[in-house]
């Protein structure tokens, strides 16, 4: 018999007077000691799924129909009591957001002890040590001390290792982790997934793995899961289901992994230097606002040059902290106390952000917005109409959608408005942050394919910020690596990523898989 | 131990500039208190000698300096109307203040506490919903209102209490106790709604966070979420909630000082500011402020100490 | 929850509907003089000729509702214009620049805060002199606080969106960031907040006017003539019921439709 058992789960929604079905005739079987991965897109239905299992959907405003055997038991008709027993001590859940997934007034060690709080009587010495030793299962420096911290005392990949600790720590027999990853940088992610690997090994603990991130889930897991609307559409052995996908979603959604194999024709650098970026230097002052308060001053950025020509997409990588948002603003002029040079393109410099859900004002229609630009330069109110349609065309949206609010547009659409909205006064840089960190893959791919064709038409330079290296060997000409505010090395992205010299590099290129998967 | 000295000084430099703020509008705004003591018949020369007297030809920064340094020396100057010195005339009205507000804001903890947490963990039940509504209607209810209502209730239906018999702590404690219960409950009511109804909307907030759903996931109940995760959290705007209330009641004890006719600091003030007494005003008026300030450093202190984000982050800077 | 919010809306926005329509009546239409008095009709009672009976002047208590509704939502909508506009400012413009300006100004606000609403419009009153105008910036001045540190908190938040640094990029002014791009996104707060001000100042009013330092004779507002009522309550009840009521059903109306905007905005 199998351990897990899951059959024709469906999750049916009663929020609204319309019922709405979430995940159709889900079905999963899982061994002691599998690692099977969920992979799909946002509304896919993956994290329903999950919630079910672990007994986590509320039973007033949702139906679940089919049957969800552990160990033979039944989990969808148990009851609550029942199910509490389950819940810490044999199923345990991790989560994506290590930040808010702590309660941020307790202490690590009482979040830790929880479990073993509910779910035996063990002494508090007892409790102590087993939390410790929980602690220093997920490889947590000085499990001592960071039991009587605090979560925000600790850095998000350390968050992610407590939650771990704390799902643990009853040694469950099978641990659910969704997108645990997704908010961590590459080197953390790519930590905490060889944590997951030898948990999974040593205490022989089965580990359901929800992710996005189809090259991570190939990493980790024996099968994979593909979902798509509520459905599965194909599950299998990992390797076969890559090397040889059946359905057409599960293909597109391999085929729109930024690949860092095929070669890439050499930039030729002809075009006129639009900016130039001399020896900058920038600091940052935290919090230190107040007559008796003062803030610390904290170098970001030690000395970045670099050029950008026209017609050029010019990567910058690196993680969280390495100066490249304070590059960022300084280019666009969001941050002016520098000391270095930043020359060129004065005033035609735009930028498009991360989250395209914070970028476009909501309480502003799509034509407004894009208008502004035209309004501040005093373009005639018929010639912004047309000009607006124009460039909604050119970024492949309908000018339908130009009298609409941003939060009724998709996630896609939005982040195609904001590239339109960089776009409306003809700039010569854009600067895009994180573009589509926040996006689903196959959006991504079209979002990338976007700009790739802007350039072309416009002669766009683009500086193109990301932590994704797949994602730059795709789509930029030249690559710069950014480490705690120096560049440490840069290159042609195809003999960067073969030929790496700086150790950090290296260790960028192993921790997000790109060197393995080539080598 | 740092962010309690910083914020003792704020507090001192706030005091300063409230004490700043009513010294200007006090000597700026009601004219000659020369005139005002002699009357407008009297001659320029008595005028004169009075005003050097009592050292009003001196620069204002100096005269504000003066009276600061004796005001912080617990010497708040002598009465126009009463004859007496302020400090003599207020010092046995505020016990009486004392204990209403205390009583109120004891009755507020035990009274809206328990009610939130109910009308949290049973949303939407029947009694939510009436609890809801109730409160809706004592928010709406003006707080004079509501004393004339009680006393017209307690006091001529029920006969609890005697309308006007105010007993004076100094004969009777439990008979002064027992006098200040029904004002306090006036006092206290529009604040047990705001904060039962504030108190229900942070719990189910706080409820929706990602750490309850993790609560849940290591098999605690509901019971253990909301006592264990989730309260400590939805009380900390309570506490700020609570601080700004205890400024309100000082208004509110003003007010209902005068319905059931207690000799408190409200009514003093009243009678001072009919009289023009300015002495009398300008000392209540600081020391409230000053009682508002302190209460609320305090607040901000206790709120840093269960917070332990704040608490970092005011021992880092 | 979507039930009661609906339900929260409609109760609010007939209470609120129908007593701007009763203030509305009584600009156009008066049934009798509001300050006539008359001895024969001392505390008379319920009558056709006098629908809510006559008060201890013998003034027809429903002429006077009529006129002191309009006093009152004159006092509250001036203290709302005086203390939100006021506030709002001061609040947007510290909220978004920051530095020793926040500083100052925020300093100067917690002392404003440091005194409770009523005794803050004491001390003006005192200084001033009463009346309904000096109530209006009694109550306006007391109030700034409280806006000023909901609207620079909305500021605080909101000035570090994208679209705000996106709209510097394109090189908006300071003011046009301001008030067009950042102020239409602070309203799902500010109106609900402008209405709970609303019923305090109602209730605020209503208790100066207990004190007798509130709106003066002759005028006459809600407050005023439930603290007139108040000498003769127990004797002729009538005269406190009809503007207590009144009181009550005007707060309640608007701290049901701030309720329902406040919900709302939480969902958007």
């Amino acid at each position: 018999m199998q351990m897990l058992e899951v059959q024709d789960l469906n999750i049916e929604f009663h929020d609204h007077s319309m019922p709405e079905t979430v995940v159709y005739d889900f079905s999963l079987s899982m061994a002691e000691g599998d690692i099977v991965g969920i992979v799909g897109e946002s509304g896919s239905g993956k994290t329903m799924s999950a919630l079910a299992l672990c007994g986590l959907l509320s039973r007033h405003d949702m139906t679940r129909r089919g049957r969800i055997l552990f160990q033979g038991k039944e989990l969808l008709t148990c009851s609550r009591q029942d199910m509490r027993q389950l819940q810490g001590r044999e199923i345990s859940i991790i989560f994506q957001e290590p930040m808010t997934s702590l309660n941020p007034v307790k202490t690590i060690g009482w979040q830790v002890e929880e479990a073993l709080r509910l779910h035996t009587r063990m002494t508090r010495k007892e409790r102590y040590e087993k939390a410790i030793w929980a602690l220093r299962e997920a490889e947590l420096p000085e499990p001592e001390r960071v039991y009587g911290q605090y979560p925000h005392e600790l850095s998000g990949g350390m968050r992610q290792r407590v939650m771990i600790a704390a799902a643990i720590v009853c040694q469950p027999r099978i641990l659910i982790a969704d997108e645990p990853t997704t908010a961590l940088d590459v080197t953390i992610q790519d930590q905490i997934i060889r944590l997951l690997q030898k948990l999974n090994k040593e205490f022989g603990t089965a580990i359901l793995f929800i992710s996005h991130d189809l090259s991570l889930v190939r990493r980790l897991c024996h099968r994979v899961v593909v979902m798509q609307n509520g459905q599965i559409v194909e599950q299998g052995d990992t390797e076969k289901i890559f090397r040889n996908p059946t359905q057409d979603y599960t293909k597109r959604l391999i085929a729109a992994i930024p690949s860092c194999d095929k070669e890439k024709t050499e930039w030729n650098q002809i075009g006129t230097v639009v900016l130039k970026v001399e020896d900058l230097h920038a600091s940052y002052e935290d919090a230190g606002n107040g007559i008796f308060r003062h803030g610390k001053e904290k170098e970001v950025l030690k000395g970045i040059s670099f050029r950008l020509r026209q017609g050029e997409i010019l990567g910058l990588v690196g993680e969280s902290g390495c100066g490249k948002s304070t590059l960022a603003k300084s280019i666009v002029g969001l941050k002016r106390d520098y000391q270095g040079r930043i020359v060129g393109a004065e005033g035609r410099i735009r930028m498009v952000f991360q989250d395209p859900y914070s970028s476009l004002n909501p309480s502003r229609t799509i034509d407004w917005i894009l208008e502004e630009p035209l309004k501040l330069s005093g373009v005639s109110k018929s010639e912004r109409r047309e000009k607006v349609r124009e460039m909604l065309r050119r970024v492949g949206l309908e000018t339908g959608i130009a009298d609409r609010y941003p939060r009724q547009l998709s996630g896609g659409q939005r982040q195609r408005v904001c590239i339109a909205l960089a776009l409306m006064s003809e700039p010569a840089v854009l600067v895009a942050d994180e573009p589509v960190s926040a996006l689903d893959v196959t959006i991504q791919a079209q979002i990338l394919k976007l700009l790739a064709r802007l350039r072309e038409e416009m002669g766009l330079a683009i500086l193109f910020i990301s932590h994704d290296l797949r994602v730059v060997y795709e789509i930029c000409d030249r690559v710069l690596i950014l480490q705690n505010g120096q560049i440490v090395e840069q290159g042609l992205p195809q003999t960067l990523y073969r030929h790496a010299a700086h150790a950090y590099t290296k260790q960028l290129l192993k921790a997000s898989g790109v060197v393995e998967v080539n080598i | 131990m740092k962010y309690v000295g910083r914020k003792i000084l704020t507090m001192l430099f706030t005091l300063l500039l409230v004490s700043f703020l009513v010294f200007l509008c006090f000597t700026v705004i009601p004219g000659d208190p020369a005139i005002a003591r002699l009357g407008t018949d009297a001659t320029p020369e008595a005028i004169e000698m009075l005003r050097e007297e009592m050292g009003l030809n001196r620069p204002f920064l100096v005269r504000y300096a003066d009276w600061l340094l004796s005001f912080a020396r617990g010497n708040f100057g002598d009465s126009y109307s009463y004859s007496m010195s302020v400090a003599d005339l207020l010092l046995d009205k505020v016990p009486i203040t004392l204990a209403m507000s205390l009583m109120s804001i004891a009755m507020i903890v035990v009274i809206s506490i328990p009610l939130g947490l109910y009308t949290a963990r049973h949303e939407g039940s029947v009694i939510d919903k009436l609890i809801y509504a109730l409160n809706q209607v004592i928010m709406a209810v003006p707080p004079f209102f509501s004393g004339i209502l009680i006393t017209l209730l307690f006091g001529i239906f029920l006969k609890l209490f005697t309308p006007g018999g105010y007993v004076s702590y100094t004969t009777d404690v439990t008979g002064f106790l027992g006098y200040l219960f029904f004002p306090s409950i006036a006092i206290a009511l529009p604040k047990i709604a705001m904060t039962v109804k504030l108190l229900r909307s942070e719990l189910i907030e706080e409820k929706k966070q990602d750490y309850a759903r993790t609560a849940y996931s290591r098999g605690n109940h509901t019971g253990g979420v909301l006592y264990k995760h989730v309260l400590k959290n939805a009380m900390l705007p309570i506490i700020t909630f609570l601080g700004m209330a205890f400024t309100d009641m000082i208004a509110g004890s003003i007010v209902v000082e005068q319905v059931f006719s207690i000799p408190g600091i409200g009514r003093i003030l009243l009678t001072s500011i009919s009289r023009r007494d300015y002495p009398v005003v300008m000392a209540v008026v600081v020391c409230l402020a000053a009682v508002v300030i302190v209460v609320n450093g305090v607040i901000d202190i206790i709120y840093q100490w269960i917070d332990p984000r704040i608490r970092l982050e005011g021992e880092k800077s | 929850m979507k039930k009661k919010l609906k339900f929260n809306a409609c109760v609010g926005g007939i209470l609120t509907g129908g007593m701007l329509l009763f203030i509305l009546t009584g600009i156009f239409f008066l049934p009798y003089d509001p300050d006539a008095m008359n001895a024969e009709l001392r505390f008379a009672g319920m009558s056709l000729a006098h629908p809510l009976g006559c008060d201890n002047y013998g003034r027809d208590i429903l002429t006077r509702m009529l006129v002191g509704s309009r006093t009152t939502l004159l006092v509250a909508l001036g203290t709302i214009v005086v203390g939100g506009g006021v506030g709002t400012l001061v609040g947007a413009l510290t909220g978004y620049f920051g530095g020793w300006l926040d500083e100052v100004m925020m300093r100067v606000i917690d002392a404003l805060f440091a005194f409770p609403s009523i005794l803050l419009a004491l001390v003006v009153v005192s200084l001033l002199g009463a009346g309904k105008y000096n109530v209006i910036l009694a109550l306006g001045i007391a109030f700034i606080p409280s806006f000023a540190r909901v609207v620079r908190s909305q500021y605080l938040k909101l000035k570090e969106m994208d679209y705000v640094k996106n709209a510097r990029i394109i090189g908006c002014g300071h003011f046009r960031i301001i008030f067009v791009h950042i102020l239409p996104n602070t309203l799902s707060v500010l109106v609900p907040t402008l209405m709970i001000g609303f019923n305090n100042a109602v209730l605020a009013e209503a208790g100066m006017s207990y004190l007798g330092i509130g709106v003066q004779p002759p005028d006459a507002s809600l407050g005023r003539m439930l603290s007139e009522a108040q000498t003769y309550l127990f004797a002729h009840p009538l005269q406190a019921i009809s503007p207590g009521f009144a009181i009550v059903l005007l707060v309640l109306g608007f701290s049901l439709l701030a309720d329902a905007m406040e919900e709302k905005g939480c969902r958007c």
